[in-house]
């Protein structure tokens, strides 16, 4: 029989990854409150499940489940403000990177850009540029096939680029 | 390559996830092409610009403590403490209903599905284990498109472990967990990952290392490094142990094993036998890897 998962051997697996997990669940919700309560609600789960942890990496099973959380949780949810595609189906992907390095290090800008992506790439590019998760975990992480995860990274990147170079790209929303 | 070519690939390429010869050729594209160099810059600029610490959320102080309370409440067997049950009743109702009245929330089972199922189920019984296992492997011969049974190879378990280890790992995305020619760079991660240190070793030229991975075999995680011959993948699968050597061969895979210094070692491979064979002597014959530098 599997052992009972014990807290001490839980905390010191999976819950050292509690940053990860409400940084995902932050982005994922936008909002600090909703984030807490997806986080915990995870993190129980995770506990209830822990004898099904293979013993990879227990981050990116932990993020899993929190992604699998927050989307149960913004199910129902009109995301707070969509983007127009056309914006960026005209957009070239000729973006000068210099323009780019410009507004990176504004980070209230570069913020809201992220927020305004659609949550499928949003996700993609918080597991990648701030968690570095592979593409394979990334595609074990929102069930999706690799070549999703590179079509979305490729897109949320070019969006994320359109954003913080067109001054026009955020007004324009309805 | 040229630039249409290029198109997503400068993604993959900045991630580090390209093979060695697309990077190559990637490479050699970039120096001549200010249009693809200006792609990549952007990337990185947008990496940069994400990637910055001040866009991280870190855990506020309080939910780390409700966290712990509510976890450390569920190991002592208190209460079941129900967290937003409005939003999660039914799903979790739905699922509990799949996990044989267990109780079982099985998160994260779609996506790491095969492994966990098998490893806990393996747990409790054989018979159980070897249906789960002949029915794990039907589903990935389904999915390959290939035909064959499992018929035959109730003598030797572990061809089937083996074999099904090494069908699995065909599928995209489960070959490697650590994609690197160096064994300098590969050994390590290996330390980090399992209990028990895998020799990793360079070979001739003609059977390149190019990753590893973890796996599960024999009720326990087991190293596994790939290494290629032209089109052909070989994974080498080791964990301690030591019992005898043979060779096999299962349906137009071939199955090398040995063991040496307390290890075990399966080579399986679509290669031939006499090169699978080969294989094997140069893995035994090649030198303990140097230390560093």
């Amino acid at each position: 029989m599997a052992q009972p998962p014990t807290s001490e051997h839980f905390e010191s697996t999976v819950l050292v990854h509690l940053d990860a997990a409400y940084n995902l669940a932050r982005w994922l919700t936008r909002s600090d409150h909703d984030a807490q309560d997806v986080v915990q609600d995870a993190c129980v789960r995770a506990f209830r499940a822990f004898d099904q942890f293979r013993g990879g990496d227990a981050r990116a099973w932990l993020l899993t489940i929190v992604r699998n959380v927050s989307f149960t949780w913004n199910k129902g949810r009109k995301e707070a403000r969509e983007l127009d595609e056309e914006l960026f189906e005209a957009a070239d992907d000729r973006v000068d990177p210099q323009a780019v390095l410009l507004r990176a290090a504004d980070a209230q800008r570069v913020r809201e850009a992220i927020e305004l992506l659609p949550t499928d790439l949003r996700s993609v590019i918080v597991l990648r540029e701030m968690e570095e998760l592979s593409y394979k975990q990334i595609a074990a992480a929102l069930d999706v096939p690799i070549g999703t995860v590179m079509s979305r990274l490729a897109r949320g990147r070019q969006r994320l680029a359109v954003l913080l170079t067109e001054p026009d790209a955020v007004r324009d929303l309805p | 390559m040229n630039c249409r070519d290029v198109g997503e690939l400068v993604h993959a390429y900045v991630d580090d996830e390209l093979d060695i010869v697309t990077a190559r050729q990637l490479d050699l594209h970039l120096r001549e092409c200010s249009h693809c160099k200006d792609s990549l810059e952007s990337v990185r600029a947008v990496r940069t610009a994400v990637s910055n610490p001040a866009q991280y959320y870190k855990a506020p102080p309080e939910l780390r403590v409700r966290v712990l309370a509510a976890t450390r409440a569920l190991s002592a067997n208190a209460v079941h403490l129900p967290s937003l049950p409005t939003a999660f009743g039914s799903e979790a109702q739905a699922r509990r209903g799949e996990g044989r009245g267990e109780g079982n929330l099985e998160e994260g089972r779609s996506t790491y599905a095969l492994t966990p199922t098998l490893s806990r189920r393996q747990a409790r019984s054989p018979q159980i284990w070897w249906g789960v296992a002949v029915a794990a492997a039907a589903m990935i011969v389904l999915a390959f498109g290939l035909f064959f049974t499992l018929q035959g190879q109730r003598g030797n378990p572990v061809v089937a472990e083996v074999l099904t280890a090494h069908l699995r790992s065909l599928q995209p995305g489960h070959l490697m967990d650590v994609v690197s020619t160096n064994q300098h760079t590969v050994k390590p991660w290996f330390d980090t990952h399992i209990d028990f240190s895998p020799p990793v070793r360079q070979l001739a030229p003609d059977f390149p290392l190019v990753g590893g991975r973890l796996d599960y075999l024999e009720n326990r995680p087991v190293a596994v490094l790939i290494y290629k011959h032209g089109d052909h993948l070989i994974n080498l699968f080791i964990w301690p142990g030591d019992s005898g050597q043979s060779f096999a061969a299962q349906r137009g895979f071939n199955f090398v094993h040995w063991t040496s210094d307390g290890m075990t070692f399966w080579a399986v491979s679509d290669l031939a036998g006499p090169d699978l064979n080969r294989f094997s002597q140069l893995f035994q014959s090649a030198p303990a890897p140097a230390t560093r530098n």
